[in-house]
């Protein structure tokens, strides 16, 4: 590596198994690292210096975009150089170190409604097959947890959950779908996600939310940020049928307010 | 107001501003033009803020008929651009009147060109931009690439028209896409994750562009780049540049419409100033990096704005 002569690999090196590290992605994102582990304790102390960069109010910072276990942040070198962001960071770490920052919870909770199985959720007997759980058991454990969002991400803010259990998880599918229904409800090893718009995708899908969580038109476009938590809950394949606008706004009144 | 009509649609005409950069905190893509250099010099030429939205015409262009008098600027590719079956030039301003037909040729060098209107295309704003996602069914002209009877407007130009009449950039400006040159890059956060000789090699490696590459990314085929540790990484921020290496060792330059997370080793992100050279190359074509210093790619970056601020100063 000292080959090399990178003052990026250096970097990285002098500081190794110390977290969390910066690296530049590109000319105009500064990546801050944590260990490489999913975590809510890690999230959230990731998400409480995402909170500090944002209130540093860093001249030249235009996005602060956590994932999870990195935060990406997005600057105008023009305004700043990458040494320059890197040691607004790394002051603010030595603050967030000594002052013992408390950790920042939203603790709040979306609602999400979910028809299971089904057409709405083709892999769902397979998922029972493979587990050795009945389908209602499935849908128990699945409904029952409080989930996470560790972070949004792909095209149009799919919320990542992590820590499903143990006893779901599943390897994703071999052959990947081409196409599957925005609202499914999906899982893949340890964890669940809702696809809110038709996107391809090799994870199984075990039911559906007629419950909108994506409007390009809306500001924010979803109901939920990393950080807050989201909890499903079972419906008819009725009430799954027959959602409407009127309903959506019912159920963010009486859950989501 | 209603200011041309589509006639035949093209390869790929979509409408792009310089994308939705804001809303990446959302989970959302960021879109925009994929040669966004071009896409700024075309509006300055016609008088718009450099942001304005513009269409992104791909490779095999559109029949396009005006139904009024306007400017309009073409930038990019040279794709034989011409007007009423006459070729026009690219870079500089072009009267047009009503009924003009405006149609393309051969792809005489590069992949995308831009046309800006004076006034800028007016499509509603979603999540702060212009912008077409076509993935996603929104953005741009109803979320999708542009078809023949649609019939796109503008907006009100708030300059005279005569006084954006004779911009030009001049020809020691304009970027060179025909030019064959190496494809900058830094490391990237997962450059560790490579052996140092691996990363040496990939840097003087030839790789060709292939035809399932688009909006999303660049695939690459080239020799394998093989993985010290393992290929796969818990999913994190990807961005249009990133070069992502899976397991097969081939990789995959992101772009424009990239999703903005994804799960791949990045052994390196090509520099804001290199992005619209490498977008402007086509499937078949042969490319090669070359590794740079943050600080050199930040250098760079501050030239070309610098160069845009001279330009606009001189078109005031």
């Amino acid at each position: 590596m000292s080959k090399m002569n990178s003052n990026t690999i250096e970097k990285a090196l002098i500081s190794k198994d110390t977290y969390p590290q910066y690296f530049p992605l590109g000319d105009q994102v500064v990546i801050v690292q944590y260990e490489k582990k999913v975590s809510i304790e890690l999230s959230q102390n990731l998400l409480s210096f995402a909170e500090l960069i944002k209130d540093a109010d860093i001249q030249g910072v235009t996005q602060i975009i956590p994932t999870f276990c990195s935060i990406a942040i997005r600057y105008n070198p023009l305004k700043l150089s990458y040494d320059e962001i890197l040691s607004e960071l790394q002051k603010l770490n030595v603050n967030i170190k000594t002052e013992k920052e408390t950790i920042t919870k939203t603790d709040k909770i979306v609602h999400i409604p979910v028809f299971y199985g089904e057409e709405y959720g083709p892999d769902l007997e397979y998922v029972s097959e493979k587990t050795g759980l009945t389908t209602s058991e499935l849908i128990r454990l699945h409904s029952s947890n409080l989930y996470y969002i560790y972070m949004l991400g792909v095209i149009g803010s799919f919320p990542y959950c992590g820590d499903l259990d143990k006893k779901l998880s599943l390897k994703r599918r071999s052959s990947p779908r081409i196409k599957i229904e925005k609202g499914s409800i999906v899982i893949a090893n340890e964890q669940t996600i809702i696809v809110s718009l038709e996107s391809p995708s090799g994870w199984h899908i075990i039911g559906r939310t007629p419950f909108d969580t994506f409007k390009p038109e809306q500001n924010p476009p979803s109901p939920f940020v990393a950080g807050d938590f989201i909890k499903f809950e079972p419906i008819s394949k009725e009430v799954m049928e027959n959602w409407d606008e009127n309903m959506q706004s019912e159920w963010t009144k009486r859950w989501n307010s | 107001m209603e200011f041309l009509v589509v006639k035949k649609s093209g390869m790929l005409t979509t409408i792009q501003d310089t994308g939705r950069m804001s809303y990446q905190k959302y989970g959302i893509s960021s879109c925009g033009a994929m040669d966004s250099l071009s896409l700024r010099l075309a509006n300055i030429l016609v008088g718009n803020d450099e942001g304005e939205a513009a269409i992104e015409i791909t490779l095999m262009g559109p029949v396009l008929q005006f139904i009024q008098d306007g400017v309009i600027a073409i930038t990019g590719a040279n794709l034989t651009p011409k007007i009423n079956g006459k070729e026009v030039p690219l870079w500089r301003s072009i009267s047009i009147f009503e009924g003009d037909v405006l149609s393309f040729g051969m792809a005489k060098e590069g992949c995308r060109s831009y046309l800006a209107i004076a006034g800028g295309i007016n499509v509603p704003i979603v999540m702060g931009s212009r912008s077409t996602f076509i993935r996603g069914d929104f953005g741009g002209f109803e979320g999708r690439a542009l078809k023949a009877g649609d019939a796109i407007s503008v907006k009100e130009s708030g300059q005279h028209l005569d006084s954006v009449l004779g911009r030009v950039i001049p020809p020691k400006y304009t970027p060179n896409y025909g030019e064959k040159r190496k494809i900058r890059f830094v490391l990237g956060p997962q450059a560790n994750s490579f052996a140092a000789e691996v990363i040496h090699q990939f840097s003087s490696d030839i790789y060709e562009i292939l035809s399932e590459s688009d909006r999303m990314g660049y695939r690459l085929k080239g020799p394998k780049i093989p993985h010290e540790s393992a290929p796969d990484i818990i999913s994190d921020y990807i961005t249009a540049g990133s070069i992502q290496v899976p397991g097969n060792g081939q990789p995959i330059v992101l772009m424009a419409d990239c999703q903005m997370t994804g799960g791949y080793t990045k052994i390196g992100v090509v520099i804001g100033v290199d992005i619209p050279y490498l977008a402007q190359q086509k499937p078949g074509e042969l490319i090669q990096f070359e590794r740079v210093e943050i600080n050199e790619a930040q250098l760079l970056w501050k030239k070309q704005e610098q160069f845009l601020s001279t330009i606009k100063m001189y078109n005031k």
